[in-house]
């Protein structure tokens, strides 16, 4: 494209003309910049303390002893003791597993009415790991410790034939998981 | 920011106050001190709640007197509210609030127990026996309330009075 009327777009002249006496310009056109940046530690520091001490008011020496299942949410409570390694036999809506596997349904469980409350497979698995343990650890005593990790919505009726099944494979210290709930929270 | 030495200004000068303290290990070791308790942070709170099956443990069997001379305390949970019943025949029906369990009458009830002056100290057992539809969210939520009014031995069963 041809421009037609000249002296509309000239050579562009130099940015910062010298002779305009801008002071705060002139104040810094002169001398070296200094290679080194000095960086404010206090607020750093400060950061960094307040992240330590607030991890280690969270930190647990006994470490992640149980995680619970995706379709599993537990009740809150306000007294609670801390865990202990033991079965952990986890009672969803639909499944009742041991140490992740599978045991019962939980569906049935709810509607058959039967006298019989013990739930086989799982109190046969209960049992070798008895066995198991009293092989493995001969001079210890069985505490019979198992906790149960419930969802909230589950039916009584369920927990309970849980628990007789624990009962009769001779775990009687039984164990419900919660979720730690603050005191005074109402 | 140098050591933590003054540095000498001169000759025959006077020397500065100040002294910079060398920050630089000290953020090295807050650094590391996050890097570890981040890795080993655990963020779901859980813990347990104890409870011993009827006739098994502390709230069953192991009775030294004779059944007739020590106090027993039950408390039965149905669909429609609590009954609490001790074993000299008394019984309160606490009704339901609502769609809720009357958690704070059954507190009151519970903590006038535990300081009445006729229950020993070392009375820390109670029987709660459940209905078969009692979810368990509402059963753990009463085991807490026992708990909280003093007494941690809580032997569970159903209202048949176990398996």
């Amino acid at each position: 494209m041809k421009i037609e009327r000249e002296g509309l777009i000239s050579e562009p002249g130099p940015r910062l003309k010298r002779f305009i006496p801008l002071k705060f310009i002139s104040a810094h056109a002169h001398g070296k910049k200094s290679g080194y940046a000095e960086l404010n530690l206090t607020s750093m520091v400060d950061m960094l303390t307040i992240l330590v001490v607030f991890l280690l008011q969270t930190f647990s020496a006994s470490g992640e002893l149980l995680s619970v299942q995706k379709n599993i949410v537990l009740p809150e409570a306000q007294n609670f003791k801390d865990l202990e390694q033991a079965p952990i036999i986890a009672v969803a809506k639909d499944s009742v597993t041991l140490n992740g596997a599978m045991e019962a349904d939980a569906n049935e469980l709810n509607q058959e009415n039967t006298s019989d409350w013990k739930i086989a497979k799982l109190h046969d698995d209960l049992v070798t790991l008895k066995n198991n343990f009293k092989l493995l650890h001969p001079s210890e005593n069985f505490a019979g410790t198992v906790i149960v990790q419930a969802d909230r919505n589950v039916d009584f009726k369920v927990i309970k034939k849980v628990m007789f099944s624990c009962a009769v494979a001779g775990y009687g210290n039984v164990n419900f998981a919660v979720q730690q709930k603050a005191k005074g929270g109402g | 920011m140098g050591g933590a030495a003054p540095t000498p200004s001169g000759k025959g000068g006077k020397k500065p106050l100040d002294a910079a303290i060398n920050l630089v290990p000290f953020i090295d070791l807050l650094s590391c001190c996050i890097s570890f308790l981040l890795i080993t942070a655990v963020w779901t709170q859980l813990a347990r709640m104890d409870v011993t099956q009827k006739g098994q443990g502390a709230a069953g069997s192991t009775d030294e007197k004779p059944p007739e001379a020590q106090l027993s305390l039950t408390l039965f949970i149905d669909s429609d509210g609590y009954t609490f019943a001790t074993s000299t025949g008394e019984s309160t029906p606490i009704p339901m609030k609502g769609e809720e369990y009357d958690y704070v009458k059954l507190a009151d009830i519970l903590k006038n127990i535990r300081s009445n002056p006729q229950v020993p100290a070392e009375k820390r057992d109670i029987a709660v026996k459940c209905d078969d539809k009692i979810v368990y969210n509402k059963i753990i939520k009463t085991m807490d309330v026992v708990i909280s009014a003093g007494f941690p031995d809580i032997g569970l069963s159903d209202k048949g009075g176990g398996g």
